[in-house]
């Protein structure tokens, strides 16, 4: 037991804990429109072109941290783009970003000093592995996105539920759902290369899943959503440091058991 | 003649290169409740977004009055019930402009949508979530909403699509109360033309790219909408409804 207190105590673990506290609280926040927008996948092809940004910056020797966050940009500015009645769905286009990216980011770590390994790293991530210097500015940027976000989220909220009718109010929905895109891909350009690609899609979906289906007013989402994904970042570490487990997949469990939870008690209460 | 809150004066309509309407003139003075009319596809909704602002004209002049204020009934279909919101959050959105940027709706703004709840038979309502309410509820709670704007310019689309007999009525009864007694001036779009011809004042037909638009009761006539739809029709009045009716054989109409 001890020995257990000294891992929680230790440096790597409070750094750890530090970092998915504001991971928990921005990604679970957003996650909330992700869903509601019905975008998750996006949010996935972001991740993971962000992710082929990584390996190409390890690559040629460039800033890990800026090609990340340029490349989920692009993917954002490409995201944000209208997509009226076309040949092809939406969903196609999403599915042949991933697939494309995720073949990009295979081939460019394949030819890394590391290799597969950092696939690996970039897929599964490993919180406790984040630098302590990554913190402080974790923490700088996610305060940004979040407060930028709650200042407008009525905006927000609008464009993502009538966009036409904000239109017709006279804004400019294309520079919205921009913003917003921009704000997401900076989030996961942001601690990508860091956490890694599964996690940070975790965050976006699982906490806002059990919380919808939990709340009834959007502001209660929001808290149960932030509320979920803090629960799974210290659970998840806690138990993971406890029983010896890969800590992404911990809180992956934890987000799942709180999102199945909440989905069961949301059916009962409404029964 | 007084000055129209909005004109479209030889406006071609369209996306890109495709043009979807041309040469429409139409003029919407204070006080009209102008119904819009035509089968889907014909243009209606490109028609509406520019009224709206959010699609530029091709070509012509497109002027509105200054100080304009157009309060929006959107299709309710168009709106996801997936989001958790009540009547009232709804509502409030109507408010967002005048709460500006960056600030959230104050108790003015909320006093505003109770108002407009209220107005619309809701009141009672306000904190109920918009998915649990019914189609005649939704219908009301968006009308609410273009109404908390304080609009001089109400513009609805479809609004009884998908409603049964006695909750259209009741969605009718309110629009045209809000045109009589509130004195606001109407856009009504829809596909139904029985249901625009008994309550517009004038009235727009769209048919092959383009717009006939006149009096009410001049366009209600058996000639012109065999012109416009390219078949003999019935139209007979009952009770200061139209019933419009295609003719099965060249015989002339009759009551049965």
């Amino acid at each position: 037991m001890s020995e257990w207190l000294e891992t929680w105590r230790s440096p790597i673990a409070q750094d750890a804990l530090r970092v998915g506290i504001i991971l928990a609280i921005v990604g679970g926040y957003l996650g909330v429109y992700v869903v509601l927008k019905r975008i998750v996948f996006v949010g996935a092809a972001l991740a993971q072109v962000s992710a082929a940004g990584v390996a190409l910056a390890l690559l040629v020797g460039w800033n890990p941290l800026l090609s990340a966050i340029l490349f989920a940009l692009a993917g954002s500015v490409f995201f944000a783009q209208p997509y009226g009645e076309r040949r092809i769905s939406r969903e196609s286009i999403i599915g042949a970003v991933f697939l494309t990216f995720s073949a990009l980011t295979v081939l460019l770590a394949s030819k890394g000093a590391h290799g597969m390994e950092e696939v690996q790293h970039l897929l599964a991530g490993d919180i406790l592995a984040v630098a302590p210097e990554e913190v402080a500015r974790i923490w700088a940027l996610g305060l940004v996105v979040l407060v930028v976000f709650v200042l407008l989220r009525k905006e927000f909220l609008l464009v993502a539920f009538d966009a036409e009718t904000a239109q017709a109010l006279g804004y400019r929905t294309r520079i919205w759902e921009f913003a917003f895109y921009l704000l997401l891909g900076g989030f996961i350009g942001v601690v990508i290369h860091l956490v890694g690609l599964v996690l940070i899609f975790g965050y976006l979906v699982l906490p806002a899943l059990g919380a919808l289906m939990l709340a009834r007013r959007i502001t209660q989402v929001v808290g149960i959503a932030v509320a979920n994904a803090l629960i799974a970042t210290v659970a998840g570490l806690l138990v993971s440091i406890l029983f010896d487990l890969p800590t992404t997949a911990t809180m992956l469990a934890f987000m799942s058991l709180l999102a199945g939870v909440e989905s069961v008690a949301g059916v009962a209460l409404r029964s | 003649m007084p000055e129209p809150l909005v004109r479209f004066h030889h406006v071609q309509l369209g996306y890109g290169r495709q043009v979807v309407l041309e040469n429409v003139n139409l003029d919407i003075f204070q006080g009209d409740l102008f119904g819009l009319v035509g089968p889907n596809g014909s243009g209606k909704t490109t028609l509406l977004r520019c009224l709206l602002g959010i699609l530029k004209p091709l070509s012509g002049q497109l002027t509105r009055a200054p100080g304009l204020r157009i309060g929006y009934v959107p299709q309710r279909e168009m709106l996801d019930a997936l989001f958790p919101l009540t009547a009232l959050d709804i509502v409030l959105m109507g408010r967002y402009p005048h709460a500006g940027i960056f600030r959230s709706p104050r108790r003015a703004d909320r006093e505003v949508a109770m108002q407009r709840l209220q107005q619309v038979g809701l009141a009672d309502s306000a904190h109920k979530l918009y998915r649990e309410l019914s189609g005649g509820q939704r219908q009301r709670v968006l009308i609410a909403r273009a109404l908390a704007v304080e609009p001089n310019l109400l513009v609805l689309d479809e609004p009884t699509n998908g409603l049964d007999l006695p909750t259209e009525a009741a969605i009718l009864g309110l629009i045209e109360r809000l045109h009589s007694e509130g004195g606001l001036t109407i856009v009504l779009v829809s596909h139904v033309l029985n249901v625009v011809a008994r309550y517009a004042t004038r009235m727009g037909v769209l048919l092959d790219g383009r717009l006939l638009a006149g009096e009410a009761e001049h366009l209600m006539q058996e000639q012109v909408l065999q012109e416009v739809y390219g078949v003999p029709v019935c139209v007979q009045r009952l009770d200061h409804h139209y019933i419009v009716a295609v003719r099965e054989t060249a015989k002339e109409c009759r009551d049965e």
